[in-house]
């Protein structure tokens, strides 16, 4: 009986838990109440991230949890231009491994924006000084597929 | 063994366990305002009495008891509730409270009183019974009005740091519990709530419970909300229309007039308003109400557009389907567009001239019945609608008939009096309402079952200690601002239509003495932060002791015969000059005697006044009619007779300007700033910004004064003039001339005007308290829709889909501050920087 509780329960917060398949899976998963688009991301907030986050030295490397590619840094085909603008391919990647990072369905609680303002621990520190930076503001509007404030 | 005083112990151990358990209230955090800059070292400033100006009362369910909100001054507000006995007409006793008391509503079964602080993040919940505080709940500061759904499940408030409508499901049937809110969990910096348009005060709900609407006062528009849902209703079903300030593809009631109250009969809305004339011709020159056509749709100009309406608008259909105007509309002011004399307004001079097709643009005359100035409060009282008008301190019913129709029940000379300033008004029992009269300190109560004079009661319960208001030259000057309208010709206008609670609307307007009426407008500024920002008004010209034009246009001299003004009368007659030479010719014992000898055509005209033949005996004759005195108090307006004995002045037009004037520099007025509290990284970042030369607002927006002055002492730390030329494009003509001009007489009355070939110089416009201004009117002429196009150059990124850039001047960018090199977050954490003055 304990053992049958067991695995419901495991089902049950698997079930509970906001999902990201693999970069390579056809449909991401996004924790209800969040509603972020590929046209936003990639006009906004890939930008962003990559000025921000994508230096070589933090998550422009293939070995972070939370990778990214970016102009300057890391590239997918080591035969691009070392600064042309990311490729189609290259933004839905940072895509889909930002939405591993959104498993709150409040944007501030994820841990993407958690360790952004240096609520989690992070290495890299505060890029955003707090949640109202509108940098910030900017990605939380993504999130919940609004325009940036 | 004793067991008594064991007994006695353990009762008072559990008594003392059970005080420890219960959960004490919430601690309140209340904003405060900056300090008065005007000081005694000035030779302006004297004392000002205490007062408490109350300003909302709610009631129980049977007008036998109230409480009104003691809400104090801007700079000096209020702590206190005073409770009323309405059956005994008077006062019971006062509360004291954590914060500043704003509004109030009691819950449909009468057990509970929500009452808003403004400045405070919480707002309270007393019993009604005890008038004991039972809770506190957390909310947004500045949240203002408050309201109860029908069935008491639901408390919507009404937020004007937000601009939005915010709410809490509770539950009252035992305590009274907030089952949630629509802002749970939101942080204090966020937008939270449904947005509504700038400065949400009224709120009125269907009858059906189904829809909320929210008038706005700055932002002239009405929200409509689904009261379930809490969601916007676009009101034209139209997701291609948007109002200005409204989420995309949403539409409010837009009746581009500040709404000072709402009420709500059976199917119908009432609201109260100032019309929605812009002061510009009807069909021609700018489209100066966003309409897509040019002009403005109404017949009259300049200050004699502002009007005292009642709309009736139907709630399933959300149409207008009756619209109530002044009922002097016409034909008091020589200009006024007169039906019955259409050429008259050519023989007008150019200014003021007007077309003989624009009497078409009039209401119908079955239509002009709102006799009062300023209708601020409503409240409806079986089948009749009663309207407190805080501008000429009077109350007027109204029948409502079945398609909700208005019928007068008195007309001008009957309406009830008030105590001063009427700024709310409700059912006091069976045929009686009562006003709170925010400067008279006062309850009036109305018998409406008898007549004016024998109908109203007052009763003191605010602070009169030192003496019925006013007391002091600088309450006489506050007191003309808001309750101008005696010295207006029509007693239709006040000072405070527009500079509404002495803040700005979103209403650019045509003003007097501009060179073109036709092309240019003028937004409204607010009467806030005046005493170190001087001179005033966008061509920081006019100072406390002279703001001729906009006083003048609410008593123009032509309208007074002997003043020998009036072209239609005078222009048959020689000039003065003429007389003075030859004194036999025709006319010149008219010309040289009128007082005592005025032309024929002086009695018979058909607008003016007949009772005066000059304005100062008018204005004399207004300020003891209003004040029982010709002359100011003299403890800061006087002259020095040849004694050395101060003289008071006149209140004659100058004293009514240097008594307004000195009010205006008396106290700041400004809201303490609620983003300020929040101390935001991103606003600390804006300002190194401002600060920076490369951006260089602080060059021309100096802090702290944020503008550059002469007075009360030399303000320009980076050597900055006080007036320049306009650092964007000038509104023009379509022949393509400059229409930002004004014309010689402006620059006659104010000398310190400069104008050149390069255009008008403008001085830089005080910045703080523009968090509470509107947010869709920036600029001198309230071109730029928001904060991102005031500061971004054409194109910048930051700009929304549809927005225009207007740091440029004639195609030049970044000639007001360096921001094109700014990244969009930079610029928004300039703005963010700017929101916390």
């Amino acid at each position: 009986m304990p053992r049958k509780i067991l695995i419901m329960h495991v089902i049950f917060l698997t079930l509970l838990a906001c999902q990201v398949e693999s970069p390579h899976a056809t449909t991401p998963l996004v924790c209800p109440g969040l509603a972020p688009t590929l046209p936003q991301f990639t006009q906004q907030i890939s930008p962003l991230l990559e000025k921000r986050c994508g230096d070589a030295l933090c998550h422009g490397r293939p070995e972070r949890p939370y990778a990214l590619y970016a102009a300057g840094a890391r590239r997918l085909d080591p035969a691009t231009l070392w600064k042309a603008p990311l490729t189609g391919e290259e933004v839905k990647a940072n895509y889909a491994s930002t939405l591993g990072f959104l498993d709150n369905p409040y944007p501030r609680q994820t841990t993407l924006v958690l360790k952004a303002v240096g609520l989690l621990g992070h290495k890299g520190g505060s890029v955003f000084a707090a949640p109202s930076d509108p940098e910030c503001q900017a990605v939380i509007a993504w999130m919940l597929g609004q325009e940036a404030p | 063994m004793n067991t008594l005083p064991m007994r006695l112990s353990l009762f008072l151990f559990a008594m003392l366990s059970l005080i420890a358990c219960q959960d004490p209230l919430p601690t309140v955090t209340v904003l405060h305002p900056d300090p008065n800059p005007m000081t005694p070292a000035d030779p302006k400033w004297t004392p000002q009495p205490h007062r408490d100006r109350p300003r909302q009362i709610c009631t129980n369910s049977s007008g036998s008891k109230a409480w009104i909100t003691l809400a104090g001054i801007e700079d000096a507000p209020g702590t206190q509730v005073a409770v009323v006995d309405l059956a005994g007409q008077k006062p019971l006793k006062r509360l004291d409270l954590p914060g500043t008391p704003w509004s109030c509503a009691v819950s449909p079964d009468d057990r509970y009183v929500v009452i808003t602080l403004r400045y405070s993040d919480h707002a309270i919940v007393l019993d009604a019974q005890t008038d004991a505080e039972v809770a506190r709940i957390p909310v947004p500061f500045y949240s203002e009005g408050v309201l109860f759904s029908p069935t008491g499940s639901r408390v919507f408030l009404s937020n004007r740091w937000k601009d939005s409508v915010l709410w809490w499901d509770v539950d009252i049937r035992n305590d009274f519990q907030v089952l949630s809110t629509n802002y749970d969990q939101v942080p204090a910096e966020d937008p939270m709530g449904t947005p509504v348009s700038d400065n949400p005060g009224p709120m009125a709900i269907s009858t059906d419970g189904t829809k909320l609407f929210v008038g706005s006062v700055a932002g002239c528009t009405i929200a409509v909300l689904d009261a379930r849902t809490g969601a916007l209703i676009d009101v034209d079903q139209d997701p291609k229309t948007t109002t200005r300030g409204a989420p995309k593809g949403i539409s409010h009631l837009d009746f581009h007039s500040p709404v000072g109250g709402l009420a709500v009969k059976d199917a119908y809305l009432f609201i109260a308003d100032t019309g929605r004339g812009l002061g510009g011709q009807p069909t021609t020159g700018l489209d100066v109400d966003d309409n897509g056509e040019p002009g403005d749709g109404t017949a009259n100009l300049s200050f004699q557009d502002q009007q005292n309406e009642i709309g009736v608008v139907d709630t399933a259909s959300l149409h207008e389907v009756h619209r109530y105007t002044s009922d002097s509309i016409c034909c008091k002011d020589f200009r006024d567009v007169d039906a019955n004399h259409p050429g008259k307004g050519l023989a007008l001079p150019l200014a003021d001239q007007w077309s003989p097709d624009v009497v078409n643009f009039l209401p119908p005359k079955e239509n002009w019945l709102v006799a009062g100035a300023l209708p601020e409060a409503m409240v409806v009282q079986g089948q009749s609608l009663w309207v407190a008008f805080a501008g000429s301190n009077e109350v007027q019913g109204f029948g409502i008939g079945t398609t909700g129709q208005l019928t007068p029940l008195q007309t001008a000379g009957q309406l009830y009096h008030t105590g001063f300033n009427p700024k709310s008004i409700a059912s006091a029992g069976k045929d009686r309402v009562v006003t709170v009269n925010r400067l008279g300190e006062s309850l009036t109560f109305i018998d409406v079952t008898k007549a004016t004079g024998k109908a109203e009661s007052h009763v003191i319960i605010g602070d009169n200690k030192a003496g019925p208001f006013p007391q002091t030259d600088a309450e006489m000057g506050e007191g003309i601002n808001e309750m101008t309208s005696v010295f207006t010709i029509d007693g239709d206008q006040t000072c405070v239509q527009c500079h509404r609670d002495n803040g700005s609307i979103a209403r650019p307007f045509v003003m007097p003495l501009q060179n073109s009426r036709a092309w240019s407008v003028r937004a409204v500024m607010a009467q806030r932060g005046l005493y170190d920002t001087r001179p005033w008004f966008f061509e920081s010209a006019m100072n406390e002791d002279n703001f001729f034009p906009v006083l003048n246009e609410f008593v123009r001299r032509e309208n007074f015969c002997c003043e020998e003004l009036d072209m239609m009368i005078w222009a048959k007659y020689p000039k003065i000059s003429a007389c003075q030479n030859d004194p036999t010719l025709p006319g010149c014992n008219h010309v040289l005697h009128c007082a005592d000898d005025p032309p024929p055509e002086c009695a018979t005209r058909p607008y003016g006044s007949p009772q005066f033949s000059t304005r100062s005996a008018f204005i004399k004759d207004a300020a003891n009619k209003l004040f029982g005195r010709e002359t100011a108090f003299g403890d800061a307006l006087y002259n020095l007779d040849l004694n050395g004995k101060k003289q008071p002045l006149e209140l004659n037009f100058d004293g009514m300007t240097k008594a307004v004037g000195l009010f205006m520099m008396r106290t700041p007025r400004l809201l303490p700033n609620p983003n300020r509290h929040l101390n935001l990284p991103t606003a600390a970042r804006g300002k190194v910004l401002f600060e920076q030369a490369g951006v260089g607002c602080n060059s021309c927006h100096p802090l702290p004064n944020t503008t550059t002055t002469p007075l009360p002492v030399p303000f320009s730390p980076f050597g900055m003039p006080v007036r320049f030329p306009p650092v964007v494009s000038p509104e023009l003509r379509p022949d393509g001339s400059d229409a930002m001009l004004v014309n010689d007489a402006f620059i006659a009355t104010f000398p310190l005007t400069e104008q050149t070939a390069a255009g008008l110089f403008v001085g830089s416009t005080p910045l703080r308290g523009l968090w509470d201004r509107p947010q869709t009117r920036f600029y001198h002429d309230g071109r730029a829709r928001s904060l991102r196009e005031t500061l971004a150059t054409p194109g910048h990124a930051i700009l929304k889909a549809g927005e225009i850039g207007h740091n440029e001047r004639h195609g030049s960018f970044d000639t007001h501050g360096g921001t094109s090199q700014l990244t969009p977050y930079q610029l928004q954490d300039l703005i963010n920087f700017v929101l916390t003055l």
